[in-house]
């Protein structure tokens, strides 16, 4: 009787184990993460070009507050969206990393204020291959959400 | 009609070979391309300190920043694999669906 009852439970997990399937490990694509961090990757080589052609005091960044805002305000709007999604913990986390290292650059911008001067063009390359590094990465696990199978 | 186990299996290992041999290459060359991206900045950041070019403050700040982006491409190679192995394992799923459905008369998979 016992060794029925063990059977029979062990078929019935095994059915629902099985009938689960497809598996759904991570989330599916969402076109609007993908749009926002490409319009982001824009608006930041936008700001970077600038800074390179500017001299004091365009180039301080008091005179870009409205950059870093804005940036803030969209990687924001796109953690909120990325939360909503189930699954979605790796895109969040990478959202949380970008949204921390526009405060460090606004920080960084801020300490370089001080002596007056404008950002050295090494820590504009700077800036620029991090953000990239962080945007591609982004980009690259949105697009294998669309689970292209050859 | 009844179920070849040397057969099913071989179908899955095969189907699931198969994301893997597509997938992995390109997550690879992907982690190896952004590995040299990632070490060249922290050189970077030694060389601007060295010229005196950043302050301490500043080069701890660009250290931290490196360290996030790092952290970020790392998260993408993590989500990427996994990927695979959802879609290894939904391949060899696949695979033998329709053999085990005949068999058992009945849509299980």
């Amino acid at each position: 009787m016992y060794q029925t009852l063990v059977r029979a439970s062990s078929l019935f997990s095994l059915f629902i184990l099985i009938s689960a399937c497809n598996v759904r490990w991570v989330s599916e694509y969402d076109a609007q993460i993908d749009q926002g961090i490409t319009q982001l990757h824009r608006e930041m080589e936008t700001f970077l070009t600038a800074l390179e052609q500017q001299q004091v005091p365009e180039c301080l960044s008091t005179e870009h507050g409205l950059f870093y805002q804005q940036s803030l305000v969209d990687v924001r709007a796109l953690k909120v969206r990325a939360k909503a999604i189930p699954n979605n913990d790796i895109t969040l986390q990478q959202l949380n990393l970008l949204e921390e290292n526009l405060s460090l650059m606004l920080t960084l911008h801020q300490t370089q204020d001080r002596s007056n001067s404008c950002m050295a063009p090494g820590m504009i390359t700077f800036n620029r291959s991090n953000f990239e590094s962080i945007f591609i990465a982004i980009l690259k696990f949105e697009l294998a959400k669309k689970r292209q199978v050859k | 009609m009844s179920l070849n186990l040397e057969q099913l299996s071989q179908a899955m290992v095969n189907a699931a070979k198969g994301q893997v041999a597509d997938k992995w290459p390109q997550i690879k060359d992907y982690a190896k391309q952004e590995a040299k991206k990632l070490a060249e900045n922290f050189v970077l950041i030694e060389k601007l300190k060295l010229t005196q070019q950043i302050t301490e403050e500043q080069a701890v700040i660009m250290h931290k920043m490196q360290n996030n982006a790092t952290k970020a491409v790392l998260l993408s190679v993590q989500g990427m694999t996994t990927l695979m192995a959802e879609q290894a394992l939904n391949a060899a799923l696949d695979a033998v669906k329709e053999t085990v459905n005949t068999a058992l008369n009945f849509t299980l998979l």
